[in-house]
């Protein structure tokens, strides 16, 4: 009783049919995914504008779970059941692939005249010279060929009986290989003012996402930005646009240096350094009437308004005074001719100062300007560039990328490495006179396509045999 | 320089109209004796097609993928390519022209509608991994094209054996000198195996050039996800074919139907949805 059910779940799963409906029903779903806005794709004011004009349709789509359609208990389920159904198939592929594979099918005449490509050839010949004739001219084809007494069985390619199941083998591969590297996977973001050194460590970065199974696994070394580039060269003279130099330090070492840009990451033990968003960052320092500095520091001018300046609003140290500014580098017109390279650019600030709510200061400011501010005087000092960096420790990617490569190599096995056989069974007549030769050929695939390369053989063979030729 | 390309491009697009009507000609009319003038009139015009786009190369500094002018090119070249060269080892199936040409020309046309203002090519596209994606795309499009044409002419050739009674061996028809139903299930088979094959290429170098670009090398951006739809609607076509037993007609129809899948997910899905890739392809 137990083996029958345990045996009708297996035939279940090792259904190829129960695979064409689970895909049919991926394919289904992702279609219904691509149209129903997803909350991971969009960005938060997007969605949630389409949340908003359509609020009953969004409210059904996000109950039943179709907004984040992809990591929904529906489509997992369904990925699930195929990732099931498909180990089944590969272990029933990879079983039948070796058993056919180690055996030597010799087959009588009356196989062999059933087979689609067969031929019978009379030869006055005797029976060793026959046979030897026959393997020589199939080895000269490519076949490996083995003889029993008067029956006679050649193969090659063998190995793409192997392709189907390996390419099986390789889309469970990479399955589990992406839900590894995403439940190990962490993701961040951090932000560097040049000179700046920060080290890996969960507080230092501005947005982070950990998988289940990464454990705070920080390694602490300590990221520095060397320098940025908006708009960076490389040695070729290409333009790479913006640009960070980061330095990896590791118990005081230097221990790694590359030029961060689009298309270009740089890794260091198992992270990967992306280059994202950038902006300026205005040193200001308030001083007290003496002169002391009260307080200091670079404020990141993080967003962008819709000309693309770096805006940002922020508190004034302990004063209780408000700042929004807005910085852009620019430089003087001149009637002079210079190389873009030559042109020199510098800062200007815009500020506002709000004391609870009203405006108290409005103006500009360029570099090592200072104005009164209340009863303080607040400086720009300095600018730098600031640069988040997007962080990202994925290990699956590279098991990834394996798989990936294995499934093509598997593709073009299965595709275009058939395996064939070639059968023969030598039979004397009653008179032991002659020898009747049924030789037949198949392919495991593109059996019509596999004609020509059959007649040929025997083509060859009748050829020899009239020649006499050993 | 600029100009000239231009008149090549028009050129080959008339040489490929050309080869279109011929192709069409011999098929309405049952007459295969234009068949070597079409393939001459396509082979003149990949030749003017590959000069235009050699010369655009050379005036913008960057193969045919930024801008939708070059890929539309780039596509319609692959195709003219691969179905020469399939037709030059496959003599029998010479005709299948009557789909390959037209659906070039219509790319060539809808093309030629784009600006082709030279767009200088963007720090995040420069990589050699891009080149690899667009360029196994292109060649996944040609593969299954031949396939569609060959699917086409199983099902003529299917229609006539029907009205016929058989398939009759020794009968001169214009249908009898295409290869035998089986032979022409079997191409249509080997050509979509080939379209996999370059599908899973295009789509393994765009997951590498995503994990550099982006840090991820799958997001379901919906242009991933009509990559992996298209993917897995030839996956079941084989599975259909290998599995269930579907082949001749049905498996024809599927294949056509199939390239409409294929069709929008490489050139519609940038028009219809927002993501990552939406500025690049309507661009």
């Amino acid at each position: 009783m137990d083996f029958n059910a345990g045996k009708k779940v297996s035939n279940f799963f090792k259904s190829r049919k129960l695979a064409i409906v689970l895909i049919f029903l991926i394919i289904i779903f992702s279609i219904i995914g691509t149209h129903i806005p997803q909350k991971s794709q969009l960005k938060p004011d997007v969605y949630n504008t389409w949340r908003n004009n359509h609020p009953s349709l969004a409210a059904l789509f996000e109950k039943l779970g179709l907004t984040n359609l992809f990591s929904s208990f529906i489509f997992i389920s369904l990925a699930s059941l195929l990732f099931i159904n498909t180990l089944f198939c590969t272990s029933n592929m990879f079983s039948t692939a070796i058993k056919r594979s180690g055996k030597k099918q010799f087959q009588n005449k009356a196989y062999i005249s059933g087979l689609e490509n067969s031929t019978s050839i009379r030869a006055g010949k005797e029976g060793g010279q026959v046979s030897s004739l026959i393997s020589s001219v199939l080895r000269s084809c490519g076949y490996k060929v083995t003889q029993e007494e008067n029956r006679m069985f050649a193969e090659k390619n063998r190995i793409g009986a192997f392709g189907t199941p390996l390419f099986h083998a390789c889309i469970l591969f990479i399955i589990v290989a992406s839900v590894y590297g995403g439940v190990s996977r962490m993701e961040g973001d951090m932000r560097l003012i040049e000179g700046q050194t920060l080290s890996e460590e969960h507080g230092n970065y501005m947005f982070i996402n950990e998988g289940p199974f990464f454990y705070e696994k920080h390694q602490g070394f300590d990221i520095n930005l060397e320098k940025f580039y908006p708009d960076y060269k490389d040695e070729t003279g290409t333009s790479r646009g913006p640009a960070g130099k980061l330095d990896i330090t590791e118990n005081g070492q230097k221990v790694k240096t590359d030029i961060v840009y689009s298309n270009h990451m740089m890794t260091y033990g198992g992270y990967t350094f992306l280059g994202n968003v950038y902006g300026l960052a205005p040193l200001l320092i308030l001083r007290n009437p003496d002169g002391t500095v009260y307080s200091g520091s670079y404020i990141t001018a993080s967003d962008n308004d819709n000309s693309g300046r770096y805006v940002t609003y922020f508190e004034m140290g302990n004063t209780g005074l408000k700042g929004g500014l807005m910085v852009y580098m620019t430089s003087n017109l001149t009637s002079e001719k210079i190389m873009e390279s030559d042109v020199k650019q510098t800062p200007i600030l815009f500020l506002k100062v709000f004391d609870r709510g009203k405006e108290i200061y409005n103006g500009t400011l360029r570099l090592n300007d200072t104005v009164k501010i209340s009863d303080k005087y607040l400086s720009f000092y300095d600018i730098k560039y600031w640069s988040n960096f997007y962080v990202v420790k994925d290990d699956g990617t590279l098991l990834v990328y394996v798989g990936i490569g294995l499934l093509t190599l598997s593709l073009v096995i299965s595709f275009f490495i058939i395996p064939k056989k070639v059968w023969v069974d030598l039979v004397k007549d009653e008179n032991n006179s002659a020898i009747e030769i049924y030789i037949g050929g198949r392919a495991d695939k593109f059996r019509s396509l596999y004609e020509e390369e059959y007649c040929s053989i025997v083509n060859k063979i009748k050829e020899r045999l009239s020649n006499g030729t050993d | 320089m600029g100009q000239i390309d231009w008149i090549m491009y028009l050129t080959a697009t008339t040489l490929y109209a050309i080869s279109s009507i011929l192709y069409i000609y011999c098929l309405v009319f049952k007459k295969d004796e234009k068949l070597n003038l079409a393939v001459s009139a396509a082979l003149v015009g990949l030749l003017f097609h590959s000069v235009s786009i050699a010369l655009r190369w050379i005036e913008t500094g960057h193969g045919p993928y930024i801008s939708m002018f070059e890929v539309l090119s780039k596509f319609a070249w692959f195709s003219v390519v691969i179905f020469l060269l399939v037709q030059q080892k496959i003599e029998k199936i010479k005709i299948a022209g009557f789909i390959v040409m037209p659906v070039s020309l219509l790319i060539m046309g809808v093309g030629s509608t784009y600006s082709r203002d030279i767009q200088m090519i963007p720090a995040s596209l420069q990589s050699y991994w891009l080149i690899a994606h667009v360029g196994f795309a292109s060649l996944a499009f040609g593969s299954i094209l031949v396939a569609v044409g060959v699917a086409a002419l199983y099902i003529l050739k299917e229609r006539h054996s029907n009205n016929a009674g058989t398939e009759i061996e020794n009968d001169d028809s214009f249908y009898n000198k295409l290869p035998r139903l089986k032979v022409m299930d079997e191409l249509i088979y080997r050509f979509v195996a080939f379209g996999l094959l370059f599908l899973t290429i295009m789509i393994g170098a765009g997951a590498i050039w995503a994990n550099q670009t982006w840090g991820r090398y799958w997001g379901w951006d919906p242009i991933e996800t009509w990559s992996l739809i298209t993917w897995l609607t030839y996956g079941i076509c084989l599975h259909l074919r290998l599995n269930v037993g579907w082949s001749g007609r049905r498996i024809a129809w599927l294949i056509i139907f199939s390239i409409f899948i294929l069709a929008f997910s490489f050139l519609g899905v940038g028009y219809v949805y927002s993501g990552l890739h939406t500025s690049y392809l309507t661009s």
